[in-house]
């Protein structure tokens, strides 16, 4: 079995890794909360649209029924 | 000379009703335009969330680079390496083979940011498969 010799750093760099790796982690946090944003904002568009198709089926029902009663009195 | 269209009449037996689907209808197309309204606001949101995530992950990017200057330039293949026995005793530790990590001066072809990331993917690759 073999192992990988240890690596030594030097104390003042030791701060700017531990200072540099808060800093991401706090990134890491705003990226998370953005993705968040981001799936929260598709699920409104999903509902917008779907919401816009049944209003749109809405118009083509009612048209349909004035078109019946414009144009084929008739049938009614 | 085009021939005058006759007048032509149509019993509506329900007025009130075609007049209240013409309105409802009327009604209708003013929320599908709002609701357009209220979509495109939606999407300038997430555009600029987006944009947002993507400079946050640039960011992220950078200081990962900062963190790997921080550390010691070390090849891990120039490494010596101990063989870990069950008897292995306290030793000095042998001075280490530091090397200074060659900066790729592959100069990259022009291409898109795509291109870039996957050959940055490709050293990282790399790097691992020689770990």
């Amino acid at each position: 079995m073999s192992k990988n010799m240890p690596v030594f750093i030097k104390v003042e760099r030791y701060e700017d890794i531990s200072k540099t790796i808060t800093k991401i982690r706090q990134m890491l946090k705003d990226a998370k909360d953005s993705l968040d944003k981001i799936s929260n904002l598709r699920g409104q568009e999903e509902r917008e649209i779907e919401e816009w198709n049944a209003e749109l089926e809405a118009v083509e029902e009612r048209l349909t029924t004035i078109e019946e009663t414009l144009l084929h009195p008739e049938q009614i | 000379m085009p021939a005058k269209e006759k007048g032509f009449y149509v019993g509506i037996s329900n007025p009130i009703d075609v007049r209240r689907n013409l309105l409802e209808t009327s009604k209708d197309i003013i929320q599908i335009l709002k609701r357009y309204e209220s979509l495109h606001r939606i999407k300038e949101e997430k555009r600029a969330e987006m944009n947002k995530f993507r400079s946050t992950v640039s960011e992220i990017t950078q200081l990962m680079l900062r963190l790997k200057t921080s550390l010691p330039p070390v090849r891990i293949e120039d490494l010596p390496r101990r063989e870990v026995t069950e008897t292995t005793t306290r030793k000095p530790i042998a001075p280490m083979a530091v090397k200074r990590a060659k900066v790729s001066q592959e100069s990259a072809a022009p291409g898109s940011e795509l291109d870039r990331l996957e050959q940055e993917l490709g050293k990282i690759e790399d790097k691992l498969k020689s770990l």
